[in-house]
């Protein structure tokens, strides 16, 4: 099962409005080598990206904070993940009440997928 | 009926103290006045809606029903019926005018439109009275403008595999360099998916100083900055980096790292290569941090200069670069003759290749968009 992750790409506070993109991402973790600047290699475990699951835009009335912001984009990938069947890469993974408290947060939500 | 959420406009007096007992428009530009309408609408809509209301804008008493008002236009409701649901609104008229005529009328009537406000029982945080005293006090103009608002943009470089942009690191290393040979060489290599990012210095284990340097690596950070609006006045911007690990082999060194951001100018905004290193610009966009005041496990925060905000992009992609001051001097750190062990100067700060965002470079930009006011019209529809 894919595990994904959520970028932001851009958050834009205009006109009284949050607006947010952010991009899907899905993958697995992974050990390989990579190449340090002395020329040597060395095992690496971490989440690599195979590619994007879905471009995501959130318009919601209000100018939130950042924190705010990735609180409730943390939110919406849980749900999204649900959806398509895949897991959330752990760092980002929310129980049911956060995501709701998260997804309350955020009123009057407009979302498109791009 | 939310054909207000375009852009913002703004009034600011650029210095001048506005007197709301003789106020002048004149060498004012609009700050947020959209918003402002926005905010009031449903007083603004009651006052609309009754003689008196209307007598203080000047509107017939006999007009349809007002369901709008905003900076240069008011919407009639030209044909309703009343059903279970309430209301319902048939055809719609607007009355567009050339220039932000309401906006104009209540700021030059602004005493007596806070006096007829206020008897509309009108209840807000502050009420009218205290916008008022509180434009006063910063000596800026309410109306239309309510509080000063900027928009912002914040943007974070994309992860590997790149749409738009991209972070990177590229290094020279070369046994036997002097610092100039570090400075001035080519680029080696280049790390574009790694994490984290970062920039150093490496002093070979053997060799002789001056010319026992080994290594030196820049970092780039790219934003795709595209959607500030055209118009955009750029007021300010902060770049950002997450610190992740730092390491300096010797003390000397923490008094000679400093980091700040550059210009930079890859050949590609998406794929970063070796050549890119000599690419780097010397002028710097924000004061550089000494290393005791690089944080880690927060963002470390460069308020950009006037060179930096020129160099933001607003049609495509902005380009930062990250290198040490001793770098860009061509200045060599402290050097020690065969140190037995390759010897680091090093700053480590989160990559958009990390999961999440908390922890990726950022530019947030701060800007105030040129008033949109267009010609007058009347449409039905």
């Amino acid at each position: 099962m894919a595990l994904i992750d959520v970028k932001i790409k851009e958050i834009k506070r205009a006109n009284g409005q949050t607006e947010v993109l952010v991009n899907v991402y899905r993958g697995a973790i992974t050990t390989e080598d990579e190449a340090l600047e002395d020329g040597t290699t060395q095992p690496v475990t971490r989440y690599r990206r195979a590619g994007k699951v879905a471009s995501k835009n959130f318009i919601v009335d209000g100018e939130y904070t950042e924190d705010q912001v990735h609180k409730f984009v943390a939110a919406k990938v849980n749900q999204l993940a649900e959806q398509l069947g895949h897991t959330v890469i752990d760092k980002q993974k929310l129980d049911k009440a956060q995501v709701t408290t998260a997804v309350d947060v955020m009123k009057n939500l407009r979302e498109t997928t791009l | 009926m939310n054909m207000i959420k375009g852009k913002m406009n703004y009034w600011e007096g650029r210095g001048k103290v506005f007197d709301f007992l003789a106020p002048d428009i004149r060498g004012y530009e609009r700050v947020n006045e959209n918003r402002w309408f926005e905010m009031h609408q449903p007083l603004l809509l009651k006052m609309l809606n009754c003689q008196t209301g209307r007598d203080f804008f000047g509107i017939a008493h006999d007009a349809p029903l007002i369901i709008e008002i905003r900076k240069n236009v008011i919407k009639y409701a030209l044909e309703t019926k009343m059903t279970l649901k309430g209301l319902q609104i048939l055809k719609v008229g607007a009355d567009f005018r050339v220039g932000a005529k309401w906006a104009n009328y209540i700021r030059l009537h602004w005493l007596d439109f806070i006096e007829l406000a206020e008897c509309f029982n009108w209840q807000s945080q502050l009420g009218f009275s205290g916008l008022g005293l509180l434009a006063r006090v910063k000596g800026e103009c309410v109306m239309a403008s309510g509080r000063r608002l900027y928009d912002t943009l914040t943007a974070y470089p994309d992860p590997h595999p790149e749409t738009n942009t991209n972070d990177a690191r590229v290094y020279r290393t070369q046994a036997n360099d002097t610092w100039s040979d570090l400075v001035t060489g080519a680029g080696t290599g280049v790390i574009e998916d790694g994490t984290p990012i970062l920039v150093n210095w490496i002093l070979d284990d053997a060799g002789t100083c001056p010319s026992n340097w080994f290594g030196m690596t820049r970092a780039l950070t790219l934003f795709d900055t595209s959607s500030l609006p055209d118009d955009a006045t750029i007021s300010s911007a902060t770049a950002s980096i997450y610190g992740i690990s730092a390491a300096m082999d010797y003390v000397a060194w923490e008094t000679e790292f400093y980091l700040a951001p550059y210009a930079v100018a890859p050949a590609s905004n998406t794929a970063t290569v070796a050549a890119d290193y000599g690419t780097f610009g010397t002028t710097t966009f924000a004061t550089a941090k000494i290393y005791g005041d690089l944080v880690l496990s927060a963002y470390n925060d460069f308020t950009l200069n006037a060179t930096g905000l020129a160099a933001i992009s607003k049609i495509g992609v902005t380009k930062i670069g990250w290198r040490s001051t001793a770098d860009v001097a061509n200045s060599a750190p402290t050097c020690t003759s065969s140190p037995g062990a390759d010897k680091y100067a090093v700053w480590r700060f989160g990559a958009a290749e990390a999961t999440g965002t908390t922890n990726d470079p950022k530019l947030v930009v701060t800007y105030t968009l040129a008033s949109g006011d267009t010609g007058g019209m009347f449409l039905v529809f």
